[in-house]
Parts: structure tokens; sequence; C-alpha cells
């Protein structure tokens, strides 16, 4: 399309799982960085483009600061998370800069163009979580293959060979039966404690494996967490009143085999097909192999997190997970689904993410031939998203507009030129003051809620904002009278320059809804969010189609941050 | 396909295809190994169909076109280079396209198809024959030859904003998947379509339809206008319902071809696109009203006739694609029968003709 200028922004570097779909990267680019290469990979093409590359976080405030995004007159969303998701939104909106936002899973994708307060923002419809599980669930009492496997990628295998679980250690007071929850409480404490005990039989035991290996304590794993722990859940009875009782393992119908196998040496011979669902004994036999690797590998390594990609950890977590299924009589899984529960993979197909591409760079041409006119090119944009329908094959709608209780957008907001060091708290409350005639004070507080100033909190007055914020942090200014409504402010640093606040029209107050925040973390596992890496990945239930009838749940915290493409257009 | 199917894929092979394979599964990954594929004309639509199933892992794409790279093209074919202008297209763009996916067993000939000896022996060799690029004339010879062969055909191009693909899968059988509370049953969808078996299941806590949909496919020489008029079966809907773009595009396909030529030298008069559109209108029993009224897409599409356009080869070229892939697997339901994109509207409608 020779659009003048483009920046191609990502954090992340090439896997042999993209080669299926991103055409752009070679077999001989796997570890490569992905913007780069793809800048790279485009040279050849005639085009008037100039590429710049960007390997690096886009919500990296020191490599990414609001000027840099301010310099562009548009910007191509297509991440994995939902985290940056909402973060670009949100430089969006204080940018005005408009943003094509667009995602896909498996044959499934969207692309919404967003064209700030004028059109629904990413955020104006709740987004859902990935699933979570209560930890009971988990711990006692699973009955689907993803409890055993969470259980052993986010329990077994950090206890063992990681820095712990924290996670899992219940607190009192979660349960839906109140009577369950001393003896279970007490019971899982005891649990922990002697996982504490193995995890040192194995710290002595990477040690000593030598020349003449003493596997032992491999043995006694396996009849603590398959055998002991199971008779212990069994004994709480109250448990298994409405459930089908477990079956502890009888190890001793296997532990000739598996002894065996170790004193031939050629127990870390084992491989299962990852295609296929094991026996027992083969899912023994893979436990066996895989907790001595990774106990050798704890002499050099110290602690050992899970990564989908390193095939011991994922060896271990599919043959765990299969032994406690069995044991539940759940049904076992292949080593290739227990990867994808446990990586949390999204499919990703080259063709849908052709599609949605060519949707997404269609849809900015509405505002560059009308002149950069938001207002025009919101009017003749659409929203499309997949199709069930065989009459069409994708669906178009118009875009909505913005939702009045949206946490993003209905907020007024504008960005504060000053400078961080000299400014103190006091001249900037002043400045608000007469600035936007609230009545009598105001309150500030920085964006993770805490209290800079209100009325009698009086001591950060004579301190310069430096001591409170950086350059591209936002502040929350409320009136303390409750007349005008709430506003954020970007703080962009301007060293020796006069204070210059946004001209903003505030609404009047309105109340705020309380977000159900804290409290049910303590009982849930959060499943990991995406770790996959495709050009444009959408969790599934983030679908547009499914939005209204999904449940929404936005209290569970996203642990962990990846972004994929980002794709930045001048 | 050849009845290899049961040679199963190597680690590599699935480690590569993971997550494609997590879609549609492992033995569905086998049957587009072992799939051959012709592909009629390396227009920028073709380029775009041409990556998408070189990376899905089709065992072999036979690539078929005899013209010479044009200053043009170098703007919408991403295998090609400044220094490939004059050269064979084909011979051009081999070399990018082996190398996006050595596995695949490409061919090129740098020849016309329509200067290929024997037609109907070298199609009969292939599962599926895509076609882009040609008019009317030229879809009626190939599509004849792969009805007789019972080879499935498709047929894409792109015309500016506009494009449409056609399908013709003769026909199939696919399995589809729906929320057991649509609550599906047994009998007839429509006039080409119903549902030949239904079987529950359960996946990740939802019931599940698990659907077998038959197909029943017309070649290009028997479209007709019988299930838009059943479906829309008024004037008023037909104003409101059938977009311009389809009598126009059908229209477009009765001109001399422009394929090939430079851009500039391609001329669609707007009086007589109009007057086809009518005409083709009136054989598919829709009202004229339907073109009278929209001048606007009646203009750019003259304007914008032959111009290949990157964005939106990149939506047909990865329907079509998505399309053949799910007919080597067995799943979804392909287009039945002509699609039509509108990129100034983000539409892509399909009309069963």
């Amino acid at each position: 399309m020779n659009y003048g200028e483009i920046h191609v922004l990502d954090l992340d570097t090439i896997d042999l799982s993209n080669l299926n779909r991103q055409f752009l990267f070679r077999q001989k680019d796997i570890k490569a960085s992905k913007a780069l290469t793809a800048v790279k990979a485009v040279q050849h093409m005639n085009h008037a483009s100039k590429l710049v590359a960007h390997h690096g976080n886009i919500m990296d405030t020191k490599q990414f600061p609001l000027s840099f995004f301010q310099g562009f007159d548009m910007i191509f969303n297509a991440l994995d998370n939902l985290e940056a998701r909402m973060y670009v939104n949100k430089v969006c909106l204080f940018t005005k800069v408009p943003l094509m936002e667009s995602g896909t899973t498996g044959l499934q994708g969207q692309v919404q163009p967003i064209y700030p307060y004028l059109t629904e923002c990413f955020a104006c419809v709740p987004k859902s979580t990935p699933k979570a599980f209560p930890v009971c669930t988990i711990r006692s009492t699973p009955s689907k293959p993803v409890h055993c496997v969470t259980w052993a990628k986010n329990f077994l295998f950090p206890q063992l060979f990681g820095p712990g679980s924290s996670d899992l250690i219940p607190t009192k007071g979660q349960n839906e039966d109140d009577d369950e929850d001393d003896d279970e409480t007490k019971n899982s404490l005891q649990e922990a404690n002697e996982l504490i005990e193995l995890k040192f039989s194995i710290v002595r035991a990477a040690e000593d494996l030598g020349d003449s290996p003493d596997y032992s304590f491999v043995d006694s794993i396996i009849t603590k967490i398959f055998t002991e722990d199971i008779l212990r859940l069994l004994r709480m009875e109250n448990l298994w009143t409405s459930r089908s009782k477990p079956t502890p393992l009888n190890y001793s119908e296997y532990s000739l085999v598996i002894k065996n196998l170790e004193d031939s040496g050629l127990i870390e011979d084992v491989k299962l097909s990852d295609q296929k669902i094991g026996s027992i004994l083969e899912n023994l036999q893979t436990f066996v192999k895989s907790t001595i690797r990774l106990t050798k590998r704890l002499r050099l390594e110290k602690e050992i997190y899970f990564d989908k990609d390193d095939q011991d950890a994922l060896e271990f977590v599919s043959s765990s997970s299969n032994l406690r299924s069995y044991i539940f009589d759940i049904p076992l899984k292949t080593e290739f689904e227990v990867k994808q529960i446990a990586g949390n993979i999204i499919p990703a197909v080259a063709t849908t993410n052709a599609i949605m591409a060519g949707f997404s760079a269609l849809s900015s041409i509405h505002y560059f031939i009308s002149g950069k006119n938001s207002h025009v090119a919101a009017e003749a944009s659409r929203m499309v998203y997949d199709s069930s329908v065989p009459e069409r094959f994708v669906n178009t709608s118009k875009l909505a507009e913005p939702n009045k209780n949206c946490k993003q957008c209905s907020i007024v907001r504008g960005i504060a030129n000053l400078d961080i060091g000299t400014l103190t708290l006091s001249k900037f409350r002043q400045q608000l003051i007469e600035k936007y005639h609230y009545e009598d004070d105001v309150a500030i507080a920085t964006s993770d809620s805490r209290l800079l100033y209100d009325f009698d909190f009086e001591d950060n007055l004579e301190r310069p904002l430096k001591d409170f914020i950086r350059d591209g942090d936002v502040l929350l200014v409320s009136d303390s009278e409750e007349i005008l409504d709430h506003i954020e402010l970007l703080i962009s640093d301007h060293e020796g320059e006069e204070i210059r606040l946004p001209d903003l029209t505030i609404p009047p107050f309105r109340e705020q809804q309380e977000e159900e925040e804290e409290g049910e973390e303590d009982d849930e596992i959060v499943a990991e969010l995406g770790n996959s890496d495709g050009i444009v990945i959408l969790d599934e239930e983030e679908n547009p189609l499914k939005r209204s009838n999904e449940e929404t749940d936005e209290s569970s915290p996203i642990k962990k941050r990846k972004i994929d493409n980002l794709v930045v257009l001048d | 396909m050849t009845e290899d199917n049961t040679k199963s894929l190597t680690e590599d092979e699935i480690k590569l295809y993971d997550r494609q394979i997590r879609l549609w599964g492992v033995e569905a990954q086998g049957n587009l190994r072992n799939s051959r594929i012709l592909l009629i004309n390396l227009t920028s639509v073709g380029v775009e169909i041409c990556k998408n199933l070189v990376l899905g892992g089709v065992g072999g794409i036979t690539v078929v076109d005899g013209s010479f790279v044009l200053e043009q093209d170098l703007n919408v074919n991403f295998f090609i280079d400044s220094s490939s202008v004059g050269q064979l297209k084909v011979k051009a763009s081999e070399r990018r396209i082996e190398e996006l996916n050595p596995r695949v067993n490409l061919v090129t000939i740098g020849q016309n198809w329509a200067e290929l000896g024997n037609l109907e022996g070298f199609i009969k060799d292939f599962d599926m024959v895509v076609a882009t690029g040609l008019n009317e004339d030229e879809i009626l010879t190939i599509n004849g030859l792969t009805r007789k062969l019972r080879v499935p055909f498709y047929c894409s191009s792109v015309h500016g904003l506009y494009g449409f693909i056609f399908a013709d899968l003769i026909e199939h059988k696919s399995t589809v998947r729906f929320d057991k509370q649509s609550s599906k049953k047994v009998g007839r969808i429509d006039s080409v379509s119903s549902i030949i078996s239904i079987s529950e299941g359960i996946e990740n806590d939802i019931e599940i339809q698990n659907c077998v949909i038959e197909n029943v496919y017309r070649e290009f020489g028997e479209l007709s206008g019988l299930f838009i008029r059943e479906k829309y079966n008024s004037e008023r809907k037909q104003i409101k319902k059938v977009a311009s773009l389809l009598p126009l595009m059908l229209a477009l396909l009765k001109f001399p071809s422009g394929l090939n030529k430079r851009i500039e030298e391609v001329h669609i008069g707007v009086d007589e696109l109009r007057e086809k559109g009518l005409a083709v209108s009136r054989k598919l029993g829709i009202s004229e009203e339907v073109v009278k009224r929209d001048d606007e897409t009646l203009e750019r599409l003259t304007r914008q006739a032959y111009c290949e356009y990157e964005p939106v080869s990149s939506v047909l070229g990865g329907a079509v694609a998505q399309d053949v892939i799910n007919w080597l697997v067995r799943k979804e339901r392909p287009i039945n029968n002509f699609a039509v994109m509108d990129g100034y509207r983000d539409e892509l409608r399909v009309y069963t003709l």
C-alpha cells in the first residue's frame, strides 16, 4: 500500500512453530528477532515505504514513551494478550491516534477499527479472562484432565523443581462447604510439608547422582503423591459423599519393571510417542525418566520453571497429570494434548491471518482517503469478524458508539506537560484548581491508587513530582466536593518548561462502580494467558460473536505478559 | 489424493505444523501432505493462494503461467523483485516459493495453460484445480474439463477493491461442529445442502453436534438465479439483499481478458458494463433496479477492473486457500458457489447461483 513509513514492533523471537503461517520467516531465522527479520524480509519487495524495526516490549515506557506513539498517524494492533491490547488502547485514548485492533484464533478472527471517543474502544466491551479453578478442585477433587494438568504444572512441578508454589497454599474460608475447611487445610499443610521433604530429597539426590546412582528417591515421590496423598484424601469422607472415590496407585505392581529399567540404565531412553495415550506403566516410566533428568539438571540450574518447550518438563507434567487422571478415573491425554493445555497454545493458520490482515489493512484506507478525518473514517469503517452462516464469508458491522460506562474511554483525560523535577505537588494542585475551576480542593493519586494528596494528607505537598512519578505515568485527579468527575492526566516531562495543562471539559461527578477485585484471587489458580506466537492471536473468548453471552470476570490477574507483533504505521 | 494417507507424519512435520494440527488433527494434516494442487496463473491472488497452501504443507503444487513480469507486478507479488521484470513470472518466483516450505513439491511451468497440449490428461493428475484471473470463456473451458474428470475447481480474481471466488466442488461431504443448542436435525438445509448424519459429543465442556453435511454444486455454465429467487423472492428484498456487485462482477467476466496487460491499456466502458450487468440480472432473474440504483459501484468497477490490490488479494487468497484446505480435510462448509468481495464495505457475501 506504500505507506510512507512503517515501524514494526515485536518483543519476540522466531520459533519453529511460527513457520506454518508467518511467511517472512525461514528455518534459518529461528531465534532471531521477529521485528528485525520481518523488516529485512520485505526489502526485496517493491515498495516506497520506509521500514523501521523495533525489538522490544510495547509497554516499556523507556523505549516507547508517549512521544513515540504521538509520531504516528495510525497504530495496528496484532497482539496476543489482553494486557498489551488494553495498554495500547489506553495509549490511543490519550493520544487520539486511530487504532486497527485485530486478532485470530484458529479459523476465527476479527478486525475492529477504533477511533478514540468516536467509536467503541477495546475496553468498551468487557473481555473475559482465562478460566480459573477453585484450589480445592485442583488439590483434592479433580474431575477433568485440565484439573490434573494444572495440578502437575502449577503445583507439583514448581514444588519439586522450582521455587515452590505459594498459589496453592490454601487460606481459610474458600470452600463452599465450611465443614470441610479445617480438615482440608490441615491436610494440605501436611502435604505441603511432606513435599518440602521430597524437595530436599531431590536436592540431595542431585548432589549424589554419580557412578552408581540411587534412584530410590523417585520411588518415594511416586508413593507419596500417587498413593499416600490419595489415601489421606480418602479419609476425608465428606469429600466423597457426592463424588466417586479415587483409587490410589498400587506402585508395587510396576516397581519391579521400573527397577530393572533403572538398573540397566535404560530408563533415560524411554520415549513415548506424543500422539499416543500411554499405559500406566508407560506413564510411570516417563515420570521416572523425566524426574531423574530434571533432578540431574538441578545441579546446574538451581531452579527450573515450567516451559512447554522444555521436553523434560513437558514429559514430567504430562506423565504426572495422566497418573493423577488414572487415579481419579479421568480420561488420559497424549503428550501433544497436554502440551496444548499446559502451554495454553492457541491454534493459528496462515489463511485466517491473511484474511484478517487484509481487512485490517483495508480498514485503514478510509482514514487516509478522507484526509485523516476521523469522523468520516469512523462512519465508513466496519468491524469484521468470522461468520457462522454460509451466506457471508465474514460478518461485517458498523462501528458502535462508545460505551458510556466504559472504564477507559468514558473518563476525561489529557496530557499534562510539565517539569517533574521542579514542579511541586503543591504547585501542581494549585494549577489544577485554577485551570479546571474546582470548587474547593482536589485529591491526587497515582494510577496504582497510591494517594499523593488530599485535604487531610498534606505531607507530600512540598516535594517535586519526580519523587512519585516518572515521565509517562498517569495521575488521577478527583474533586473533593464531588461536583466534577474524575480525570486522568498523563504526565509528559519537559525539563525547564512551565506547566501546560490540557483544555478539558469535565462532566459532572459520577459514582464510580466498584470493582470486585480482591478476595477472590486467593481461591484461584489463574491459567496463564497466551504464550503463543502467531502474528495475530486473540483468545477465543474475546470473539465478539460470543461476547454478549459470556460471563465476564475481570478480577483475575493476568500473570504473564508477552507481546507478539505490533505494527505501527506512519 | 493418493492412497498413502496412512503414512504417518514425521516428528519434525508435527512440530512444524503444530499450530494447525491443533486445529484439524494429524490425520487431516496427512491428507494435506498427500494432495496435489494445480494453480493456474500466478496473479496477485494466485500468489496469496500459493503462499498459504505451501505454508500449510500440501504435498505438491504445480504453477502454470506463461506471462512475463511487468513493472506493475512488483507491487503485488512478493516472490519477485525489480530484477525480475521481463522474466517468466513463474521462473522468477520459483526460488522464493520453494524457500517458504522446502517440503512441498513445487513444479513451475512457464506456459499459458491454453497452450498446454493435452489439458485433460494434464488436469486429471491433480486433486484440485485453482485458477485465477480467468474470464468467462476460460472458466467455462477449464470448469468443463474439471467436471468431466470430477476434479474440484476454484476460481478467483481481484479487481481493485473488488473481487470474486467461484467454487465447484461437484459433491462434497464435510463435518461441521455446532453447539448443541442450535439443535440441528438430519435433513435438508437448503436447496444445495443437507445434513446426512449427526453425532453428539462434548468438547471443552460444551455439548456439541458433529454434523456431516452434504453439499451439491453447479458448474459455471449452469449457474442460475434460482436460489436467489427462492431466498429473496420480491424486488424489494432483492434491492436490499443482493449487491449490484454480483451481476456486475459476472458481467465483467464477459469482457475480453485484461490479464497480463499493462493496466493503462485495460478499458472497460461504463455503459457496456451496465448493459451486460442488466443482461446478467435478467438471466438470473434479479431486478434490474439492483444495478440501476448503484452507479457508484459500476463506475468504480470499470475504473478498477484488472487492477490488482494487495489487501484484497490477501483476503481472497486466504479465503480460497482455507476453502481448499477445508475441502482436503473434510471440515467446515466451503463456499457454495459464488462469493463477491466489496473492499469498500468490508463484505464478502456468498451467493448460491
